[in-house]
């Protein structure tokens, strides 16, 4: 979707209220039984605490999905889930960023190092009985763990070292809006009128309205002083469908819109025609002709921007902390996970003229929903981070766990790990769309390649990975070899005259982060893109923990204007092409 | 394919009637649709070079609603309705056709990518146009993949060398025609809400008790089933389940778990709360009888088992044995494949699987079905008479000597139908009371020279191992385990299961009781998780082994328990 900048809806931080002070069940039990454990809570050779906190997350969920206007699966979910986060040692040197086999021997008591499901119920006795089991566990594996590393010879011991825990300021925040429980009658509406607008439509052989809406309400203290109350509504429309080209190719679209809740999602009539747009784009696919192999100069425009941009740079701007391990051959496996910007601080990544900015506290950027928040998930207030400026790498997004160039939290922290909120590039010379275009055949004409590609759109339909179930294991194959692949759902070949010819099959390729130091020119304009990893995406079919933990993942959204590289790749369509179903559709008769 | 077999879930009695309909309705949108869109299919695909022989529907829905507490609290409260279509797609010929089990070391990748099963997801609505669609693009995919499959068996037929057992892959049944009235879910969930909050209330008062559960799932499995050769089936069937859990842990670290739990088929068969706080109450008392009970060692010698444990035994080390399909795979242990009509059990003592039967006295039972997952009606099935090994359990693959299905092809939404158990019912001809049966234990003990014998009383579950290559043992994990002594004092002990393996064990059964106990369950093996019940008097066994239980080493909390 594109627009021009910018109206900018920026949250302000409401009255602050001391959480200890409320006469709330839940908060008195987690300030009563945080208390006690600081206080009390050690064995007799083995260090104490030397900070805890609780974090609850309540998450009223409702996720339907229909198709044809039937209604294929509706769940409505509620529960609260409590995460005890338990330090020995000190914020130099404690029991985190370690990894070792987990000792045998904890059965039923460990739970997950202090994972644990709440009552619903306002019930003191209740909350204070998981507390304490959680805390005993979460004390336990800490305790076991930081003299696992005290002893391990692997850990490094030197005063440059960058120490397992920032210190940050105390706070106290409310950031509640008081939202009504999710209906499971208005999503189920809502997804049987939109799914009508895919019936009767033979090219469509597959196609699926799903709805999501959640309420994410977070309580949370530790032991420094820091509380908060947070909630965080989130509702996502998302529509997939695919259809079958004559050759026997499956092709797949899906586009998801995100609000605050489900009134505040676009009207229907609006939505009605985006997926009919989005039928036309399969249509013109189905009859477009296969991709061939090409090098050569590629103009991602619009959401496809934001999505290449969001998956090769943006979501690793992270200061993800590598633990170190006392196993050799687990510490190689680590090594190839490292996130390649961790010590690029001061390197050029991006072109001179463009810079990078992320901020949490946009509940919406021209007119998007992004989600932001105000506090992270460790009490910290988020604020803008200047992360790339002119090029030059400046800063990581971090939560508390330093790495070294970021001591300090960057208020990131969201289920914790260090996340991208909203990150926005800015560009100190954009061209308009023509001239872009403008500078794209150029490229064509020196390379002396027939036609140039833009790519409009990233595929991230699931609706084909039945017909494909390699696919997943093929991407993943290819992002460990350093040269990510994706699918392409919308590609078109333009032509030095300018005419463009749509193709299909396409998987772009060899655009790497180094690419991005060469980018030739980007647009004015900037498009806006969540990268689908919300709520919507949990199986329904898993149990209670691991779904709810999945509803805490939370999305990113990009801002990135249309990138001109002069040299990527496409590659032709590796997915299986069965040949058409052999009996003829039933609406066929 | 060896594979654990694990039965799970404990429950004793019921009071109340179950309820279950049965009349049948004229036919339904649903089975039209599901018929015609077969017909076009079948129509088509009989003009190709491959063509199906067989082709089958089946849509399951799940309407379900979960609520558990803990200590007093509401936890959980959710409800989820979801339906599931399976294609069963066959080309060849019932006497070799696409399933047929590829020999040797051949990787089956058919299956792959298909966790948990292959189905997809149909509307919860009935509605036709939608449910064709997806019955048209999923039979197009079944047949692309059965007919892929066939070539692989046919050359893997010819490189193999010939197989022990050349019963063909499927059988002839006749094709049945019901309809049953769909049962809708009904629910109070705030009343209900109230219920499982007493039920979890009383395990507050107690400090050194870690965790206590109570979980209400109710659900109604409603079914649709329609194949080539003409059945028509809708059933509805519900199932409610309250599970009771709670642990405590001894002073060395060894975690002391106690469940209890009851199945009805209506609501009004689940206990009143005064029966369920009376189990809650034993629960709490055998929790801190079970932090004083002293460990027993590894042991042989002379052992009573409780009905229910008797039942789990049964299940586990009989009942996996005589499931039809393990008769016919080279790579099963077979252990009764030639003992037809030989004794296998001491005289005395008959078996039957009887999914048909509903209740036994006034307990429902959980492997009770009308129709299994392959369309055949269920029948009840003789399997050891006066100690004579009579039939097997049997799905629609045909074995060497039994060519037709007994009704008992069952699978989980999305895998495929093997034979597998329902209502296990052991009798026996001479019944003793419980005094007898003691006495006789005392004897044994005697007679052997013993310090003591067993007496398993109440257990969690079991499994066992039923492939080639390694011990075909089994497991049998108790809860409440007393000793005996010599002058009849019974000692309650922790710290041991109960292992063995069936061959040995079943020719030391020396007598039984008069008091038929029911355990009711949930059964895994390679069909998946199907309901299950078997059905036990007490039993005598002159030599049983046990061994010591796994151990958790995390002590007890630190800090006591948050004061009230």
């Amino acid at each position: 979707m594109r627009f021009l900048p910018t109206l900018l809806v920026v949250l302000g931080l409401a009255a602050s209220r001391d959480l200890g002070a409320q006469n709330d069940a839940l908060s008195r039990a987690m300030h009563d039984e945080l208390t006690r454990s600081m206080e009390s809570l050690h064995l007799d050779t083995l260090p104490r605490p030397y900070f805890i906190a609780y974090r609850i997350d309540e998450i009223d969920q409702v996720d339907v999905a229909a198709t044809h206007s039937s209604v294929v699966h509706s769940t409505r979910t509620h529960g609260r889930l409590l995460t005890v986060e338990v330090r020995v040692g000190d914020y130099a040197f404690d029991n985190t960023n370690f990894f070792a086999v987990p000792t045998a021997g904890g059965g039923l008591l460990r739970g997950f190092g202090g994972l644990a499901e709440l009552p619903l119920d306002d019930d003191y006795d209740a909350f204070r009985r998981q507390l304490w089991l959680a805390t005993d566990a979460a004390y336990k594996g800490a305790v076991e763990l930081y003299s696992h590393k005290r002893a391990s010879r692997a850990v490094p011991r030197s005063a440059t070292d960058i120490p397992d825990f920032s210190r940050d300021d105390v706070t106290t925040t409310t950031d509640s809006v008081a939202t009504p429980a999710p209906t499971l009658s208005d999503a189920v509406a809502l997804a049987r009128r939109l799914s009508a607008v895919l019936e009767g439509l033979p090219e469509i052989e597959q196609s699926e309205v799903s709805v999501n809406v959640l309420t994410l309400r977070t309580l949370y203290l530790n032991s420094e002083g820091t509380s908060f109350a947070r909630s965080l509504p989130t509702s996502a429309l998302r529509v997939e469908a695919a259809t079958r080209a004559a050759d026997g190719m499956l092709l797949g679209e899906a586009f998801t819109t995100r609000a605050a809740s489900l009134t505040a999602l676009p009207p229907a009539d609006s939505l009605s025609s985006r997926i009919r747009a989005l039928v036309s784009r399969l249509g013109q696919e189905r009859s477009a002709v296969r991709a061939d192999a090409y090098h050569g100069p590629i103009l991602f425009e619009g959401e496809a921007a934001a999505q290449l941009f969001g998956n090769i740079i943006g979501s690793k701007l992270i200061a993800a902390r590598r633990p170190v391990s006392d196993n050799p051959a687990f510490d190689q496996f680590l090594a190839r996970r490292d996130n390649p910007f961790l010590d690029e601080m001061g390197a050029r990544i991006l072109p001179k003229f463009l810079s990078a900015t992320d901020n949490p506290t946009l509940q919406t950027y021209a007119g998007q929903f992004v989600g932001g928040f105000r506090i992270d998930d460790d009490g910290v207030r988020t604020r803008e981070t200047l992360v790339v400026d002119h090029g030059i790498l400046k800063t990581l997004l971090s939560t508390r766990v330093p790495v070294r160039g970021v001591p300090r939290s960057s208020g990131n922290c969201r289920g914790g790990e260090p996340v991208v909120s909203t990150l926005i590039v800015t560009s100190d010379s954009g061209l308009s769309k023509e001239g872009l275009r403008q500078r794209l055949l150029a490229l064509i004409a020196a390379r002396g390649v027939p036609y140039g590609i833009i790519v409009r759109h990233i595929g991230d339909a699931r609706i084909t990975a039945r017909d494909n179930p390699f696919a997943v294991f093929a991407a993943m194959e290819m992002e460990r070899g350093g040269s990510p692949a994706f699918p392409a759902s919308e590609v078109v070949r333009v032509y030095p005259d300018g005419h463009e010819e749509p193709i299909r099959g396409a998987t772009v390729s060899d655009i790497s982060t180094g690419s991005f130091r060469d980018l030739v020119a980007v647009s004015h304009g900037r498009s806006v893109y969540t990268v689908p990893t919300g709520p919507n995406e949990i199986p329904l079919d898993l149990p209670g923990f691991i779904r709810f933990h999945a509803a805490l993942e939370y999305a990113s959204t990009y801002v990135v204007p249309d990138l001109l590289f002069d040299e990527g790749s496409v590659k032709a369509s590796s997915a299986q092409t069965s040949p058409l179903p052999v009996v003829p559709p039933p609406w066929a008769n | 394919m060896s594979a654990r077999r694990w039965m799970v879930g404990t429950t004793v009695f019921l009071l109340g009637a179950s309820a279950r309909s049965g009349q049948t309705a004229p036919d339904t949108p649903m089975l039209q649709a599901m018929r015609n869109e077969l017909a076009r299919n079948m129509t088509v695909l009989r003009q190709q070079p491959v063509t199906p022989y067989f082709i089958g529907y089946e849509v399951r829905e799940d309407h379900s609603v979960t609520i558990r507490s803990t200590f007093g609290a509401i936890t959980q409260t959710q409800e989820r309705r979801g339906r599931a279509l399976v294609v069963d797609l066959r080309v060849g010929t019932p006497a070799l056709d696409n399933t047929h089990a590829l020999r040797g070391d051949v990787p089956d990748l058919s299956d792959f990518m298909n966790f948990g099963g292959d189905f997809v997801e149909v509307p919860i609505d009935d509605d036709t146009a939608a449910l064709k669609v997806v019955l048209w693009t999923e039979t197009d995919r079944e047949y692309r993949r059965a007919t892929r499959r066939l070539a692989s068996v046919r050359a893997n037929a010819e490189v193999s060398v010939q197989a022990e057992d050349t019963s063909p892959d499927f059988s002839v049944e006749p094709a049945e025609q019901h309809v049953d009235t769909v049962i809708p879910l009904v629910v109070d969930t705030t009343a209900w809400e109230a219920k499982l909050r007493s039920y979890t209330a009383p395990f507050r008062r107690y400090a050194d008790i870690y965790d206590a559960d109570a979980t209400l799932d109710a659900g109604v499995d409603t079914r649709w089933y329609v194949n080539s050769e003409g059945a028509t089936i809708r059933t509805s069937q519900p199932i409610y389940r309250l599970y009771l859990s709670a642990f405590s842990k001894a002073a060395d670290g060894m975690e002391l778990p106690r469940y209890e739990s009851f199945m009805a088929f209506s609501l009004e068969g689940l206990p009143d709360d005064s029966t369920v706080l009376k189990a809650v109450n034993r629960m709490i008392t055998d929790l801190h009888a079970l932090q004083a009970a002293p460990i027993v060692d590894p042991y042989t010698g002379p052992a009573i088992l409780s009905g229910r444990a008797s039942a789990v035994f049964f299940h586990e080390v009989f009942g996996h044995r005589i499931e039809g399909h393990r008769q016919k795979q080279e790579d099963e242990g077979q252990t009764f494949k030639r003992a037809v009509n030989q004794a296998v059990l001491p005289a005395g003592f008959s078996v039957y699987s009887d999914p048909t039967l509903t209740r036994l006295g006034a307990t429902d039972l959980a492997g009770s079905y009308q129709y299994d997952d392959e369309g055949v009606a269920a029948q009840r099935v003789t399997v050891v008479q006066a100690g004579i090994l009579k039939n097997f359990l049997m799905s629609r693959s045909p074995i060497e000597g039994f060519s037709h299905s007994n009704g008992h092809g069952r699978s989980q939404i999305g895998l495929t139908p093997v034979a597998r158990q329902s209502n296990l019912i052991v009798q026996a001809a001479v019944r003793r009371s419980r005094a007898q049966l003691k006495g006789m234990l005392l004897a044994e003990i005697k007679r052997q020279h013993k310090p003591f014998g067993l007496l398993f009383d109440d257990i969690e579950g079991g499994f066992t191992i039923t492939g080639r290559g390694i011990p075909n043992a089994f497991a049998v994990l108790p809860i409440m385990v007393y000793r005996v002594f010599p002058d009849g004092r019974e000692q309650l002990v922790r710290g041991v299961d109960l292992v063995g393996t069936p061959l040995t064990v079943f020719s030391r059964i020396l007598a039984a009781d008069d008091q038929m106990a029911v355990f009711n369950g949930l059964c895994e093996a390679e069909s998946g998780l199907v309901p299950v019940s078997a059905v036990s008097p007490g039993l005598l066994i002159a030599q049983v082994e046990v061994q010591k239980k796994p151990k958790a080493v995390v002590g007890p909390p630190i800090l006591p328990a948050p004061g009230p």
